[in-house]
Order: structure tokens, then C-alpha cells, then sequence
């Protein structure tokens, strides 16, 4: 492949290296809001935050930053609020989906974006509960 | 994501209104697939005018209808261009003291 621009030189390595499952990416479920459930290749980071919300609620969130590429082949090309993705059972034995937060943190050019999917885990309400 | 002006202007007014900072580009993602009467009926409304639940269902639904921006933009266009005039406001008799 004969590389002529930045803009290309970065999808390259995005494609063969970062969103290659040989080495840093992985191969999961994603839930459209509308359509059928299908494979993508991602390049996911996991975090785990805690949010405050106003009503005074501890909330313990798993996100999900999830590298992809824009395509309706082994991407997401319409990334909407109610989507959901699923990881591989081996790196989630709980197989709970994500929920698509609506953030897409970051646009690699035209060809990927990055996507911030979470799920909440627990919340806690005052003192001696949870 | 390249957007002209007036869908630049239209994906920051419904995402004023929405009020969640983390969908600024979905809004724009939004905007871009919508069709230029939805811009426009947007642009009419402008900011402060559009309100969140408007926002949050063009956002779920990507469907103009749904959000009522385009029945109020086709409402809009099916009123006669002058106004009717106005019927005079009857005058207020004033009450006199019998002499």
C-alpha cells in the first residue's frame, strides 16, 4: 500500500494495527437500535468512574471507549441513543451490554471515531443502603 | 464531520437545548443526515425556542416529524403572508353620572 497523505498513513496503522484483531483489537456484539445485531471489530478501553448526580446519588459506571471504524460492515455507521454492545465472553463473563451514552468522544478523520458506551453497575442512596 | 454554517448553527441550537454536553458531535452526526427543510425549520425556531424534548426525540429518532420541527415549519408556510387586520376593539363606554 502506497501511503500519500497523513490522513491515510493514520487509517493504515488504525486498520492494520489497532483495530487488527492479531494485536490490540477484539471482536464483539453490537445491538442496533434499529436492525439486527451484528460483528464489529473494536479497539476498547475499559474505565471505571463514579458520578455524583445532583440528587445526591453515588453511581458507579463502567465505560466503555470504544475505537471503531465507520462502516455498516465491521464498523458503526449511525451510532444512535438506545444502541447497545457486547463483549466477547471470554473478556466479559457477565455479558451485560453497554448502552451507547450518546458521546462520541473523538473523530479520526472520516474514516473512525471513538464511542463512549457504559452500564451501571450500582448505586448508592444515603447512608446504609446501597 | 463537515458542516456549513447553517447546519453548524442547527446542530448547536438543538444541542443547547438538550442540555447534555456529551452529544455535541452526535447532534452534529444528527444534522448531517437531516434534509435542508429540517435545517431550516430549525434556524427558524432558533435558540431558546427549541426545547429539550424536541432535542432529546430528533436525537432518538433522527425524524423531524417526531420532534415537530417540520409540522410547525409546513404550518408556518400555510399562513397567508398579511396578517388579517385586526377587528377594532370596542370602545369602553364611559359611564356617566346621571345629573
Amino acid at each position: 500500500m502506497t501511503v500519500t497523505d497523513f490522513a491515510s498513513l493514520r487509517a493504515a496503522v488504525i486498520d492494520d494495527a489497532i483495530l487488527s484483531t492479531d494485536y490490540f483489537a477484539e471482536t464483539g456484539t453490537y445491538l442496533p437500535k434499529e436492525g439486527e445485531a451484528r460483528s464489529v471489530i473494536v479497539n476498547a478501553r475499559f474505565k471505571l468512574d463514579t458520578n455524583y448526580t445532583d440528587e445526591g446519588d453515588e453511581e458507579t459506571v463502567e465505560t466503555l471507549q470504544v475505537l471503531v471504524k465507520r462502516n455498516s460492515t465491521d464498523g458503526i455507521d449511525r451510532p444512535m441513543i438506545g444502541d447497545r454492545f457486547l463483549r466477547s465472553e471470554a473478556r466479559d463473563p457477565s455479558q451485560r451490554p453497554f448502552m451507547f451514552s450518546g458521546e462520541i468522544a473523538a473523530e479520526i478523520g472520516t474514516t473512525h471515531y471513538k464511542l463512549i458506551f457504559w452500564r451501571h453497575t450500582e448505586t448508592g442512596r444515603g447512608a446504609g443502603q446501597s | 464531520m463537515q458542516l456549513n454554517d447553517r447546519q453548524q448553527t442547527a446542530a448547536n441550537v438543538l444541542w443547547l437545548a438538550a442540555g447534555k454536553p456529551q452529544w455535541r458531535n452526535l447532534y452534529k452526526h444528527a444534522i448531517a443526515e437531516a434534509d435542508s427543510e429540517t435545517v431550516d425549520a430549525i434556524l427558524e425556531r432558533g435558540t431558546g425556542h427549541v426545547t429539550a424534548e424536541q432535542a432529546d426525540a430528533f436525537i432518538r429518532t433522527r425524524d423531524p416529524i417526531a420532534a415537530g420541527f417540520v409540522a410547525a415549519a409546513e404550518a408556518a408556510a400555510e399562513e397567508p403572508a398579511e396578517e388579517p387586520a385586526e377587528e377594532p376593539a370596542p370602545k369602553r363606554k364611559r359611564k356617566t353620572k346621571k345629573e
